[in-house]
């Protein structure tokens, strides 16, 4: 049987992971405190058991394809899911790298690390510019948070800092 | 009434009121007219910097931005054919044509004039329906309000384009994520998953960074663009702003048709804009006597199209104001604002805190004044943004976003959480999974509880309240109702088939 997207697929039965584990956790709950969980949950773990059987039919899934304002546009949905783009592991690698050194090194020392990569790998700039835009946005959230706001920003457990 | 409106005057037009108006103005309009980025990112990197302002101060930011946003949506949508907001949407349909055949400045002056005038015409009907809503509030009890909220959901997800199916299992995420923490019926933890962290549940402001903020620095990472915008700026006779201004009373009739379609669409819970911009648009096509001449460059199209957007946030702030329930991505957001505040969104709201309810008009009001204002002299310089490198834009959101989330509770956990809903952000839109009803849900899930609880209370645990009362009734059957048209519409063979 063809799959209509993997990705698709397996983000579906992410979710329908998610709210299983909901559901389960719900049942150990006294009856008022479960109560619309499960009212909730259910039909959502049941409409993404559906949203699965369509990967494998997709004329099933057209008949849920409605746009009120242009019938004619319906499907559009589709088409955006299989647009091909670049990598999402070297973004989302970066955004955790960036949190990590925070959680080490704290704002003032990870923020400028952050952009020097960024710039440096994403951006493809020269050296001398990613040091320049670093440096630049270091000193204005400096000035802003820590002179302007008087703000104490997070120091890195590596210089102190403690969560 | 009127002790509220001098109240409210005296913080909006105090230096530091004109001021946050005109921040917030400047702010959204820059924001707006960076596509995907919009007015409701705007609302979202200002919630931990106005933690700890004064309320009414904190709002006038927020409207400045809810006011600027639009039309610099409309800057993008007309010059570069890119809406800066989803609500600018149909104005790309005639506003680049215009551009492209040397309009550009014409455009922009019938987008200044109708946002702002629509913006007026919305806020006028809000005004005339405030001492109304009062009783409208004494009819709603609990079992009114849970159909409310119900039926609020069910028309953001119809109007959800695309997967309907897709459209609910949002909403029902959103809800569920509500969930987490405290029950605040029972006072029973859920799914704390043992930490404390999780206790409080989870906050509002890494839920919407991530969902958006982070999410959009990912998707712009991901998708390899060189600037935000491709197609490059046309700089052709700016001049002809007083040209559109003229236009707009020439089409008065398509302005009021717009602005009317607008308030009214802003008034039902949860729907917004962009379902008052294309019906608009439709409707001013339906009703023009040369409807050929639209999508080539005909200022009707404009008009009908700002006017009916600005309008709306007119409209939005009824339910908003009056039932707590969102008209728009934008009012969600400022409700989260109204929580961090302590303010209760709803009943409460318009009884205890009129005159904040008065600054919320009157500085929506200004602001759209302001932004037009702006708009007819900066237009050369505002558009000179969407061609900035995403090399810069994408670590600026980023930087930014982290240092506001933990500006707002000094909790580092909470940058983990946003970068986790950034992650989830994404997933959800790669894969058609539409965010707004997610985040109404997750706005609306605590309150639907609290009221569905409070009904089975009122009824000693009988379910027969929801189906006994004339509200509840007739909300039911319009739950059911738009449910079921969007298939009727579907089905129905479209002319000259």
């Amino acid at each position: 049987m063809k799959v209509q997207s993997k990705d698709t697929l397996y983000f579906t039965l992410l979710l329908l992971a998610f709210i299983l584990i909901i559901i389960i956790m719900s049942l150990g709950y006294d009856r008022e405190t479960r109560l619309m969980p499960l009212l909730i949950g259910i039909p959502t773990f049941l409409l993404l058991a559906l949203q699965i059987l369509f990967q494998f039919y997709p004329n099933l899934q057209n008949q849920f394809e409605i746009d009120i304002f242009s019938p004619a546009g319906a499907g559009k949905e589709k088409n955006r899911a299989q647009e091909k783009s670049g990598s999402l592991l070297f973004p989302v690698a970066l955004v955790f790298s960036y949190f990590i050194l925070l959680l080490l090194a704290g704002f003032l020392v990870a923020t400028p690390l952050y952009l020097l990569t960024f710039f440096r790998l994403q951006g493809k700039l020269s050296w001398l510019k990613c040091i320049f835009a670093a440096g630049i946005a270091w000193l204005l959230l400096y000035l802003v948070f820590s002179v302007g706001m008087n703000f104490i920003l997070f120091e890195g457990l590596l210089f102190g800092g403690r969560l | 009434m009127l002790e509220a409106i001098l109240s409210a005057l005296s913080v909006l037009l105090s230096v530091k009121g004109l001021l946050c108006v005109s921040l917030g103005c400047v702010w959204g309009l820059i924001l707006g007219a960076l596509p995907g980025v919009g007015g409701p990112t705007g609302l979202i990197l200002l919630l931990p910097l106005t933690f700890g302002m004064n309320p009414m101060i904190a709002m006038l930011l927020y409207v400045g931005v809810m006011g600027g946003s639009p039309f610099g949506g409309s800057i993008s949508a007309i010059l570069l054919n890119v809406p800066g907001t989803p609500i600018n949407a149909a104005t790309c349909f005639d506003g680049y044509p215009m551009a492209q055949r040397g309009e550009a400045g014409k455009a922009l002056g019938i987008s200044a004039t109708a946002s702002c005038l629509g913006a007026f015409f919305g806020l006028a009907i809000l005004i005339i329906i405030l001492p109304i809503a009062r009783a409208v509030i004494l009819a709603f009890t609990p079992p009114e309000f849970f159909m409310v909220i119900l039926f609020g959901l069910a028309t953001v997800v119809i109007t959800s384009r695309g997967n309907m199916i897709k459209g609910f299992i949002s909403g029902g995420i959103g809800i569920i994520l509500s969930f987490i923490g405290f029950c605040n019926v029972t006072g029973g933890v859920r799914y704390s998953l043992g930490t404390d962290y999780l206790w409080d549940g989870i906050k509002l402001v890494p839920v919407f960074i991530g969902l958006f903020a982070i999410s959009e620095a990912i998707k712009l990472s991901v998708d390899k663009k060189e600037t935000i915008s491709e197609r490059g700026v046309v700089f052709t006779r700016l001049g002809g702003a007083w040209e559109g201004f003229i236009e707009v009373f020439k089409h008065k009739w398509a302005f009021l048709r717009g602005a009317a379609i607008g308030t009214i669409i802003g008034i039902i819970p949860g729907v917004g804009g962009v379902v008052a911009n294309f019906l608009s648009y439709t409707v001013a096509v339906q009703l023009s006597k040369h409807p050929e001449t639209f999508g080539r460059g005909n200022p009707e199209g404009v008009i009908a199209s700002e006017s009916a957007n600005n309008a709306k946030d007119g409209g939005a702030l009824v339910p908003t104001v009056v039932f707590g329930i969102p008209g728009s991505l934008e009012l969600a957001i400022l409700l989260g604002a109204f929580i961090l505040h302590g303010l209760v969104p709803g009943p409460a709201l318009l009884k205890d805190h009129l005159d904040l309810v008065w600054v919320l008009i009157l500085g929506l009001a200004l602001s759209n004044l302001i932004a037009s204002s702006l708009g007819f002299f900066l237009i050369k310089t505002l558009v000179r943004i969407t061609t900035v490198n995403v090399t810069y834009i994408i670590p600026a959101i980023v930087v930014l976003s982290f240092t506001g989330v933990f500006a707002m509770r000094t909790e580092l956990w909470d940058i983990f959480l946003a970068a986790i809903f950034g992650l989830f952000g994404y997933g959800m839109r790669r894969h058609g999974f539409p965010l707004v009803p997610l985040v109404i849900g997750y706005v609306l899930g605590a309150i639907a509880e609290k009221s569905f609880h409070q009904s089975l209370m009122v009824a000693y645990g009988s379910y027969t309240i929801f189906f006994t009362r004339p509200i509840p009734v007739i909300l039911m059957i319009l739950t059911l109702v738009s449910l079921c048209v969007p298939f009727w519409l579907s089905r129905k063979p479209a002319k000259g088939e």
